[in-house]
């Protein structure tokens, strides 16, 4: 299995765009029931679903932890507030600045960069100024289409490390080889002081 | 001696008098419960439901062996099915679970311990940061808020063929990375 969609040992085998399609309830009925039936005759292919569904399990308690940086649409910022995740909320319109921090009881630190975002376009979040790291590009970072801005958030432990400094990132749309800066944004971070 | 299939299982436990075979039966139950824990995790959603299920249809499929109601053995799988849907459908109606039968079963098939974590969490925090952002994004869309590649489709602005796209590719993706030596 590792790294591809074969399962040895069965006769037809389940490759993993289906059995995610299974797990998430995207078959048609007649094709969900085939499947339901393969499955309790096969154990190469239950094992192999049992890898979807261990990770649909494990991930929900990863991302509640706050434990990976991501981009964000504004549902699901809602929905991890609403699961008891702490968010810090810091907002900054392209060509201003944010004075930024995270307390000891942030799970996450969420970054909303309002700007010029246009719907299909693909943006590249780059950092520069971050201690000890060298310029950081992210690339093809999702927006919300309906908004005019772009959330992102870090785990609140990589933060709270940070010492004071400033990071200025910038947003670009990139299309085939130009881009096209669409703002810049400065953050004044500073440890948390009670 | 060539591995016993589960139809050989089946038969073997309604050829002899009623709960005679008890080895064909924890076999068979051993094999069957990983495959019926899988249909209640994605029918029921939940770990508890998925465990009372295996528990359930275990005991009415050996039961129906025992007293020769499948009658062919070598659609063992089929049984199961339709076995596994009503008890979904009660549980879903909220009917009381078979207390008395479970009795009767007595520890054959006492519950299975809950399966060992197969993702390690560090492991998996680690290979989610090495995908691209808009893979983590539908990943966690996926599996954390539970919304369908139409719905992520629409939240993103792209269309559900394309989400579905990224999310075979990224889980591909973590698939590999989790099955790598750290």
């Amino acid at each position: 299995m590792p790294g591809g969609d074969a399962v040895t040992g069965c006769p037809a085998p389940l490759p993993l765009s289906r059995a995610i399609e299974y797990w998430l309830g995207e078959l048609p009925a007649a094709a969900e029931a085939e499947l339901d039936l393969h499955l309790l005759a096969c154990a190469d292919c239950t094992r192999h679903l049992t890898w979807v569904a261990e990770v649909a399990r494990a991930l929900p308690e990863v991302v509640r932890g706050g434990r990976v940086p991501l981009a964000l649409t504004t549902a699901l910022v809602a929905k991890l507030e609403q699961d008891g995740v702490r968010i810090r909320h810091h907002r900054v319109a392209a060509g201003g600045a944010v004075r930024c921090t995270a307390a000891p009881g942030d799970d996450l630190v969420a970054l909303w960069l309002a700007g010029p975002f246009r719907t299909g376009e693909r943006v590249d979040l780059e950092y520069l100024g971050l201690p000890g790291v060298p310029a950081v590009r992210r690339e093809d970072v999702p927006v919300d289409p309906g908004r005019s801005e772009l959330v992102f958030v870090e785990p609140g432990d990589v933060i709270r490390a940070f010492p004071a400094h400033v990071t200025v990132v910038r947003a670009y749309a990139v299309a085939g080889a130009g881009e096209r800066l669409i703002g810049t944004y400065t953050l004044h971070h500073t440890p948390w002081s009670a | 001696m060539p591995e016993r299939d589960e139809a050989d299982l089946a038969r073997c436990i309604a050829d002899v008098p009623a709960g005679a075979a008890k080895e064909a039966e924890a076999e068979l139950a051993s094999r069957l419960a990983p495959r019926i824990r899988l249909y209640g995790l994605r029918h029921l959603r939940q770990e508890a439901a998925a465990q009372d299920l295996v528990q359930e249809v275990l005991v009415i499929t050996l039961e129906a062996l025992r007293s020769g109601r499948v009658r062919e053995p070598e659609r063992l799988a089929s049984f199961v099915l339709g076995t596994c849907r009503m008890v979904v459908a009660a549980h879903r109606r909220g009917e009381r679970r078979r207390e008395q039968l479970l009795a009767a079963f007595g520890e054959a098939l006492a519950p299975p311990p809950p399966p060992a974590p197969m993702v390690d969490r560090e492991r998996l925090v680690d290979c989610l940061r090495r995908l691209s952002e808009r893979e983590r994004t539908v990943i966690v869309e996926t599996f954390y808020a539970e919304r369908g590649a139409d719905e992520i489709a629409r939240e993103l602005g792209t269309s559900a063929g394309n989400v579905r796209v990224v999310r075979h590719r990224g889980l591909a993706r973590l698939q590999a990375c989790l099955a790598a030596t750290p």
